[in-house]
């Protein structure tokens, strides 16, 4: 009776058998791979800004230039106070 | 329960005589005073007087102001000014801050009849006065910090100066 072979399948039909560190080009290295796992996990990352937080400052922003970047209406003409006041501003 | 108006609302009577910026981004015109043209020449004037820093005309202020309460100015930091004379019913809204006032809207006397007085105005403006309010503290913290480095500053160079006199007196007295 014939005896049976199993093999490992493979592209090729031949196994590479070099063994040890792989060698990489000079210049190839990814860097952000290269930071032990340890040092990545402490680093400080950057929190993600949710809409509302982005609306909420939008907003804040706007009130401040309301009142601290606005002409005094003591400083306008009557047309521009009426402008102003009427709405047509 | 009710929530006394912050502090930074002055309520005095009058219009401090000291000049003061005017603004009034959440303004309301719903006494039309801006459609005749004798009360926007009243306002004008009045809005000069602030600025100047004279007040504003007593014609202007209620008939009662040295005599009964104005319940809105007491309760809510809100005072108002007549168009119009003195009995008249279309007013002027306003807070009044050491350094500016803000302008609200102009109406009749309807802001008495609610309770509490002015509900619907602060409705309108809570929000943002209340942003207001809150960047003027900070900048008054931010000032009194200022002022309190400022002087810590000074006091230091003198005691330097001080320490550096007092050394130069003891080497020439031969004392070290």
């Amino acid at each position: 009776m014939a005896r049976q072979i199993s093999k490992r399948p493979s592209s090729t039909g031949t196994r590479n058998t070099a063994r040890g560190p792989r060698l990489m080009p000079a210049g190839s290295v990814d860097v952000t791979q290269a930071i032990p796992r340890k040092l990545a996990a402490s680093a400080p990352v950057a929190r993600e800004e949710t809409i509302e937080e982005r609306l909420v400052a939008k907003a804040a922003a706007a009130d401040r230039r309301d009142y601290t970047g606005q002409r005094s209406l003591g400083d306008m003409s009557r047309e521009e106070l009426r402008a102003l006041l009427s709405g047509e501003a | 329960m009710r929530r006394p108006a912050p502090a930074l609302r002055l309520r005095l009577p009058r219009i401090e005589k000291k000049p003061k910026r005017i603004f009034a981004e959440r303004w309301h015109d719903f006494a039309g005073v801006t459609k005749t043209p004798a009360l926007m020449e009243e306002l004008f004037q009045a809005l000069q007087s602030i600025k100047r820093g004279d007040g504003v005309p007593e014609a202007h202020y209620r008939a009662g102001i040295d005599r009964d309460r104005d319940a809105l100015l007491e309760e809510q930091g809100i005072m108002h000014l007549h168009l119009g004379g003195r009995d008249s019913d279309i007013l002027v809204f306003l807070i009044q801050y050491s350094d500016r006032v803000v302008l609200l809207e102009s109406n009749t006397h309807v802001h008495f009849r609610t309770s509490p007085a002015g509900k619907n105005i602060l409705a309108l403006t809570q929000s943002w006065l209340g942003n207001m309010e809150q960047e003027m503290r900070a900048a008054a913290e931010t000032a009194r910090t200022a002022a309190v480095e400022a002087e810590r500053q000074v006091a230091e160079a003198r005691r330097a100066e001080l320490a550096a006199s007092i050394a130069a007196f003891k080497a020439k007295a031969g004392l070290e």
